[in-house]
């Protein structure tokens, strides 16, 4: 690797560990409960005992945004689980076999290819209503035709390898050839799309509860901090502030690993 | 010519295809709408009545003919909540979003495209180096947090504007365009450092290629061969990024109009959405497939204009 | 002397080490010569050839000795005096003729650059001389191919396209470098033949870079013979390819493959 892509990767891989150890103080105890108000503490300035400030209830922002980053990033990950695994599926029956299968499901997932992912969540929250777990279903959905395009590319390449045809000729069923020869091969490609994968499921998942679509009040979600702050940005300023930075923060981290790792 | 034609005919395809499957998906939704117009007031008879005037007494397939050739005939149907049509409740706010990614799309265009020319000129020194670091960090910020962090810094510290106090583009125009240029500038920053870095790595990558050394051997000055050889070829895989940058600016004028209070079609959508006023829902998930796919026959016809290889 | 080459030395400085491609290397070509220099890749052809064109890059590269190309130093002349000198009195064609012709642009437009560049010509008076251009190297369908892109001719084709383009501004020497490997056998005598038509008629010095010394023998009155940067072997072609003294040379001769169509010969 060359220097500017090592300074790259390992800051990637340090902001990445410190948002994995948020989410996981978020699950184990938070500083604070996310959820007591304190009114004598409404819209309390940065200190030693509130590090973030408090926001319009008198809730510690720290701490809410502690169980935000856990919350955010299980929705993720579960948009990224849902995303990579269905669109490994497609992908590969699509891209292995061809046929009018191919030929219909890639002509729709081409159609969807071309919507950015927040607008087919808001189609998909349209149709069930919102909550986390619509979110979770609804932005699973929207993820699944990237992957299933890429991975259908790399199994094309994979299948007209000589090595497949070789083993073709010694029997081999077709479903050996795709869980033994051509599964593990796309281990590489999975691994950097499942990074800018992250990236793009907190991006989506943060606009979404921003827009009030996803996970439901009072429990703590990055992107609603952000808008309910912003009805008292003229105020205090900063409750709006750290949330944003953090989410930032979050972005940050995988899109520099994901430029690096992979490539 | 027939490349226009069989971009054309991709882009029917690909509405028609959106189109059915935003109707069926929306005849699957458990529920009855005409239940939940009535709401208390709901008697067997009003119910069967209100019914027979939503037409959801018909089979699905009459029911998408109906509404397919109405679509035809830009009838989009009649709003649940709001009593008046479709198409006259979201004229205002379509002519309203439209005018904000359009911004964003000149705003992101012309900054990205000096940047990144000029950070590959400069490539590799210490100016360089910061701009890519500022740029990879503006890139992680999502546009609904710069847009109020633009609040912060242009409408509360320095008043450049009024947070909120948005003027509708029929009442003053230019005042209009002021108050939407931090929105769309919102919008457009992360739009920026990535077309600008994929600029500045596409001219790096072209400008290592053999035809440059046969553009040196003809005597060209180093500028003339930057302008005249490795631009053009540079910008064919920018022009790519920029058509699915151009979607992704529209959706991401849907959640930016809520951070300014601009009534465009994102504010409509998300009431919508809550008030499960399907007739608006899907009119406007329509209607945003067909800008999206409108950009990308666009970017299409630049792209072939661009690299003459593409051919049908 | 038209091209007067002394004790050439080119270093390439890596992160961390200095390899040296090409050590003093000499030799002088008239007007009108056609010189051959061959060698296997990394012998350092190609890269005497281009700095003799100017085309190698100003850092991380070192050049001592002298060229002088008309009494001009190319080593150490400013960049805007090679300039005049490129495209104009020494052009130069390349190995692959796809890669090596921009992709977006018109062929007319290329071959006419090197016009706009060096002169005052009109639109209309360059296009005439760029169809002349493109006549002159045998192309059949001149307007056609003006009007082209380089993907939509073939590697023959695009190959003439380069000549035209180099020899537009009819310079006093024309570099080729390795111009047909990319080549069919049959095209490459075609281009072959090209060349020294060109020389013949327009008196053009032709410096010929090749791993292939049949061919060189076809065209070329005299031939450098390169090996890790040094010229190992020198003079007349029908000398050396009768009478090798070196082994490498002889190597290089018993390498050639004995092709039923073309053979060391002349078509």
């Amino acid at each position: 690797m060359e220097r500017s892509k090592k300074v790259k990767f390992i800051t990637g891989l340090v902001i990445t560990a410190v948002v994995l150890i948020m989410a996981v103080w978020g699950m184990i105890k938070t500083p604070y409960d996310p959820y007591t108000m304190d009114t004598s503490a409404k819209f309390a300035g940065v200190s030693f005992r509130h590090v973030f400030g408090c926001d319009q209830f008198g809730r510690d922002i720290f701490s809410r945004v502690l169980v935000g980053v856990r919350e955010t990033m299980f929705i993720s990950a579960c948009v990224v689980f849902i995303g990579a695994f269905l669109g490994t599926v497609i992908g590969t029956v699509t891209g292995y076999f061809g046929g009018w299968l191919d030929e219909f499901l890639m002509r729709i997932n081409d159609a969807l290819l071309a919507f950015p992912s927040v607008l087919l969540a808001l189609v998909v929250i349209g149709l069930f209503g919102s909550g986390k777990y619509q979110l979770i279903v609804a932005l699973g959905i929207a993820f699944i035709p990237s992957f299933a395009r890429i991975v259908r590319g790399e199994v094309l390449k994979i299948r007209n390898l000589d090595y497949i045809n070789a083993v073709k000729l010694y029997g081999a069923s077709n479903f050996r050839i795709l869980v033994v020869h051509i599964l593990p091969n796309l281990k590489t490609v999975l691994l950097s799309s499942i990074i800018i994968g992250f990236n793009n499921a907190v991006l989506a998942e943060a606009g979404m509860s921003y827009l009030g679509m996803g996970v439901a009040p009072p429990n703590p979600s990055l992107g609603r901090m952000l808008s309910e702050a912003q009805t008292y940005i003229f105020s205090s300023p900063l409750a709006a502030v750290f949330p944003g930075i953090v989410i930032a923060f979050m972005i940050l981290g995988f899109s520099l690993l994901g430029d690096t790792v992979g490539k | 010519m027939k490349y226009v034609l069989k971009k054309v005919t991709t882009m029917l395809i690909t509405l028609f295809v959106v189109s059915v499957l935003v109707f069926f998906s929306f005849s699957l939704i458990p529920g009855n709408p005409a239940l939940s117009k009535l709401g208390t007031e709901a008697t067997p008879e009003r119910l069967a009545a209100l019914e027979h005037e939503m037409g959801l007494d018909k089979p699905v397939v009459e029911r998408f003919g109906e509404w397919f050739v109405g679509v035809l005939k830009g009838d989009f149907g009649r709003s649940y909540s709001y009593n008046q049509s479709v198409t006259s409740l979201l004229k205002e706010k379509i002519a309203t979003t439209l005018i904000l990614s359009v911004m964003a799309i000149v705003i992101c265009v012309v900054i990205s495209l000096p940047l990144g020319i000029f950070m590959a000129r400069k490539s590799d020194s210490k100016l360089d180096i910061a701009l890519s670091a500022v740029n990879q960090i503006i890139m992680s910020i999502p546009s609904f947090f710069s847009g109020i962090i633009l609040t912060l810094i242009f409408g509360i510290t320095l008043k450049l504007f009024t947070p909120g106090a948005y003027v509708p583009y029929h009442s003053d125009f230019l005042k209009c365009i002021g108050y939407m240029f931090f929105p769309a500038l919102a919008i457009a920053l992360p739009k920026i450092s990535m077309v600008s870095k994929l600029l500045k790595d596409t001219v790096i990558k072209e400008a290592g290629k053999e035809y440059v050394r046969t553009a040196y051997s003809r005597g060209n000055a180093t500028k003339a061969v930057f302008y005249r050889h490795v631009l053009g070829n540079a910008l064919i895989p920018v022009i790519t990024f920029l058509g699915m940058t151009f979607a992704d600016i529209i959706a991401g004028s849907i959640i930016v109009e809520q951070v300014f209070s601009v009534p465009g079609l994102g504010r409509i959508l998300l009431t919508s959405i809550s008030g499960r006023d399907y007739p608006v829902i899907e009119a406007i998930i329509r209607l945003l497939a067909f800008f999206v796919v409108l950009s990308n026959l666009i970017v299409d016809l630049l792209y072939h204009k661009f690299d003459p290889r593409i051919h049908v | 002397m038209m091209l007067k080459v002394e004790d050439l030395c080119i270093k390439i400085h890596d992160k961390n080490s200095t390899e040296t491609v090409v050590k003093d290397v000499d030799f002088t070509m008239k007007r009108g010569d056609i010189l051959g220099i061959v060698g296997e890749s990394g012998s350092g052809k190609t890269m005497s050839a281009l700095a003799i064109a100017g085309l190698l890059s100003r850092h991380n590269m070192e050049k001592s000795g002298n060229i002088i190309f008309e009494d001009i130093n190319l080593l150490n002349c400013s960049r805007k005096v090679l300039r005049k000198i490129q495209g104009s009195e020494i052009s130069m064609i390349f190995q692959e003729p796809l890669n090596s012709l921009n992709p977006i642009k018109k062929i007319g437009w290329q071959v006419e650059e090197g016009l706009k560049i060096h002169t005052t010509m009109e639109r209309l008076e360059r296009k005439e001389r760029a169809l002349n251009a493109l006549k002159d190297v045998e192309l059949d369908n001149p307007e056609a191919v003006y009007n082209s892109y380089p993907h939509e001719l073939s590697g023959g084709m695009r190959q003439r396209v380069m000549i035209a383009s180099a020899m537009i501004v009819s310079p006093k020497l024309l570099i080729a470098d390795e111009p047909t490997t990319a080549l069919d056998v049959t095209i490459q005598a075609q281009i072959v033949e090209l060349l020294k038509k060109i020389n013949k008629e327009r008196g053009t010095a032709i410096l010929f870079i090749s791993h292939d010394l049949s061919l060189v023998n076809t065209l070329c009155e005299n031939v450098l013979v390169m090996k890790d940067g040094l010229v190992v072997e020198s003079g007349k072609c029908a000398d050396i390819f009768d009478n090798p003294r070196e082994a490498y040379t002889k190597g290089l001769i018993e390498a050639i493959p004995h092709n039923p169509f073309y053979d060391g010969k002349v078509i």
